[in-house]
């Protein structure tokens, strides 16, 4: 799943949707999901968790980008100039830890003895889904060229710029002389975001800092401003990609649920039985099913999970800390600690966490969007809704009964469904990923899911059922 | 054949022109809501509004007017508050349908109501609570659909007598999304995006053309349409309020029926009654 960079694609400008952001979506940044663990994986795609409340957004963004820091760079549209305190260097493993809370899940029951009167056994799966400063000559040429280096940072490991311009060929011209690689028609959506009044934030690598870290990741970038226009932009990072990109938008909010505007939003399958062998491939069930959502539904916003923080049932990871909402920019929360059932940490989830007397008015919303200049022209324009009411991406798999102690009629009823129930659980999956429904079939047959009607058990003399 | 199948076209039509058009409007307003349950998933329950829009009336017409109940308007209003207004509880969609109903009583000028009564109850409700709000994105971006409600909406506002006011709004709507794209160096995709919406076409045919709070004026009505779009691109885009046409019109409704009261009583205007083209119809409604 993993791609390597091609070297001719470095140091193109690339984006995180964000903010009244853009995202210059570069080849280069973002350009791919690397797997973890056991977690799915979405190529071409970016991470970005956006805080809001009335008009105070904190923006992060997040990339797995793994080629040489040298050659990361990103340009994203911002709708005022950013004082160095309202930038900040965030932790990718939050933004981790909130892409596994709020991933779909795969939920395992096992069915009772129908001959007896239950057992359940929760089991998720987290998914993927689960500078050096600018030369004085540099400046003298970009006020020749209409921009303005209005500030200069650098933070963390990124050196940064924040720039304005009077007109976009002079912009780009700049940028590409400065080692920025903007794409030739990215000119035209440059000069759509001059035009209102947008300024740029400009990112590379201090390669010095990032030295000192000692670790060849990139950490998120982090943006806090006020404006009016809840919004991603996501046009920049269109304009040359050949392939659609997957944005997964990570929504914090206190009244309720996000959604897009301007396109659709749409709840992903859910709820669905699906067949025992897909627990040994659900990453490939998960983006085999967006695949198929995403193909039908061509310019839609998938919606994967809208749940209050406080909680969730069953958990493919702990609901985040006060401390870890805080450092993501959840700025109403008061320090007032974590409440006593949340841990900060993320491994082994607790099986469920139910709503607690320390309420955090925090909402999560998990969009996902497959996006291309063709599906996508205009950006992401979002509201918050008043909506609170749960959603997520669940999947069930029920093993049935395996004792041999079936020898009621109500046993032999059950044997007889099975069959049925299988074959129910086969077309759903077929339906929602696209797969052949006869591999599904033969791959179910081999994890012992029978097509065939199985023989009831032999009725056990009334002594071999005393001392087996 | 041809002699014969004259007098039924004829027959046809003069029926046609003689059906209230509210009669259409409630197919349409119901196909609408059918397809946004039943394909778009709108979480949305009509019965809550329904059946208050309905007792509201009937408590206004049987109680305070003492007149014929006027149930088909009801409808209607409860027909696009399912389809607009999203509640997060059944107590603000029954609020949000009392206040509808209520302010075509009490909110009038003159005896006539001034606003649209659900376009009141949307604005109202979305101001007050958090948990109300509008979903105009939701529609989707289906060609099929645009075209064919379209034409649904074109029957029903031209039997209305207010199909100017449709073809008004969109002009001016659509010219200033054009000029804007072309002002700011837009690919022409992105105009063609914000115009290929259902609520738009949900909005132009069904709810700035209803016949009761919009002028008996051409030259006002043409005013009013105009007005909205310019009102509702600068809400939109100059304010970046997401959705801007209900508020938009809410304020055009209040200054553009106010100023028509107002010159009626003063005589400046001939007073123009508008009648839905029904037997049935209550003179006083």
């Amino acid at each position: 799943m993993k791609k390597t960079q091609s070297p001719s694609l470095l140091k193109r400008v690339g984006i995180i949707a964000a903010l009244s952001i853009t995202t210059l979506q570069a080849q280069a940044f973002c350009g791919f999901y690397v797997a973890k663990a056991d977690t799915e994986l979405f190529n071409n795609s970016s991470k970005v968790v956006l805080v809001r409340d009335e008009d105070k957004t904190v923006v992060t963004m997040a990339s797995d980008y793994e080629g040489e820091p040298k050659d990361f760079a990103m340009v994203v549209p911002v709708p005022e100039v950013l004082e160095e305190g309202q930038i900040h260097i965030g932790d990718n493993s939050i933004v981790d830890h909130l892409d596994a809370y709020t991933a779909p899940r795969l939920v395992e029951y096992f069915d009772n003895n129908p001959c007896q009167q239950h057992i359940m056994y929760d089991m998720m799966k987290r998914s993927g889904p689960a500078i050096e400063m600018i030369a004085e000559s540099a400046v003298a040429e970009a006020k020749s060229l209409g921009v303005t280096i209005e500030a200069q940072y650098t933070i963390g490991e990124y050196d940064i710029l924040i720039l304005s311009a009077k007109e976009s060929a002079g912009l780009q011209t700049w940028l590409d002389s400065e080692g920025y690689q903007v794409p030739a028609k990215a000119q035209k959506v440059l000069g759509s975001y001059i035009k209102q009044d947008m300024k740029f934030f400009v990112a590379k690598v201090n390669l010095q800092e990032h030295a000192k870290l000692g670790d060849n990741y990139l950490r998120p970038i982090q943006v806090a401003y006020e404006s009016e226009k809840f919004m991603l932009p996501i046009r920049l990072g269109t304009v040359n990609a050949k392939t659609t990109q997957d944005l997964f938008l990570f929504a914090l909010t206190r009244k309720g649920r996000v959604e897009t505007t301007n396109y659709r939003t749409k709840k992903i399958p859910t709820d669905m039985d699906i067949p025992l062998y897909v627990k040994d491939e659900f990453g490939d069930f998960y983006t085999a099913m967006f695949d198929t959502a995403a193909k039908n539904d061509r310019n839609v916003v998938f919606l994967e999970y809208a749940w209050d923080m406080n909680w969730c049932d069953p958990c493919a990871a702990d609901p985040l800390s006060h401390k870890q909402l805080r450092e993501l920019g959840v700025f109403w929360l008061q320090d007032s600690g974590t409440p006593p059932n949340v841990s900060s940490g993320m491994p082994s989830p607790q099986p469920r966490i139910m709503p607690n007397s320390m309420a955090r008015d925090v909402f999560v919303t998990r969009l996902h969007a497959r996006y291309s200049a063709d599906t996508f022209p205009e950006d992401l324009m979002l509201q918050e809704t008043g909506d609170r009411k749960n959603f997520q991406g669940r999947y069930v798999m029920r093993h049935p009964y395996k004792g041999d102690d079936l020898t009621c009629e109500a046993g032999e009823e059950y044997l007889a469904s099975l069959p049925k129930r299988y074959e129910k659980e086969a077309q759903t999956l077929a339906n929602i990923t696209s797969w052949d429904i006869n591999e599904i079939r033969k791959k179910m047959d081999e994890k012992g899911q029978s097509f065939v009607k199985p023989e009831p058990p032999k009725k056990k003399k009334w002594w071999e059922r005393i001392w087996g | 054949m041809e002699s014969s199948s004259e007098p039924v076209t004829a027959k046809l039509t003069k029926r046609l022109t003689a059906l209230d058009p509210r009669w259409l409007q409630i197919a349409t307003l119901s196909s609408l809501l059918i397809y946004g349950i039943s394909y778009l998933s709108f979480d949305t329950h009509p019965a809550h509004f329904i059946v208050t829009t309905i007792c509201v009336q009937l408590a206004f017409d049987k109680l305070y007017l003492k007149r014929r109940f006027n149930w088909k308007s009801a409808l209607i209003t409860s027909l696009s508050l399912s389809l607009l207004l999203r509640c997060g509880s059944w107590e603000i969609a029954v609020l949000g349908a009392t206040l509808a109903i209520a302010s075509k009583f009490i909110i009038t000028y003159n005896k006539n109501h001034l606003i649209n009564p659900a376009t009141f109850a949307i604005v109202v409700c979305t101001l007050l609570f958090d948990s109300a709000w509008t979903s105009s994105g939701q529609w989707g971006h289906v060609p099929w659909f645009i075209a064919l409600f379209t034409f649904a909406g074109f029957v029903v506002t031209r039997q209305a007598h207010r199909l100017d006011i449709a073809l008004w709004f969109l002009t001016a709507y659509i010219a200033g999304l054009y000029l804007r794209a072309f002002f700011l160096g837009n690919e022409w995709a992105i105009p063609f995006h914000q115009l290929n919406n259902g609520a738009l076409i949900v909005f132009s045919f069904f709810m700035i053309t209803d016949p009761k709070t919009t002028p008996n004026q051409k030259w006002l009505r043409i005013g009013f349409a105009v007005a909205t779009a310019l009102l509702t691109l600068w809400m939109q885009f100059g304010l970046h309020i997401r959705q801007a046409l209900f508020p938009a019109l809410f304020i055009n409704c209040v200054v553009i029926n106010g100023i028509t009261q107002y010159y009626l009583k003063r005589g400046t205007l001939k007073f123009e009654s508008f009648q839905w083209p029904s037997r049935l119809t209550n003179k006083h409604q």
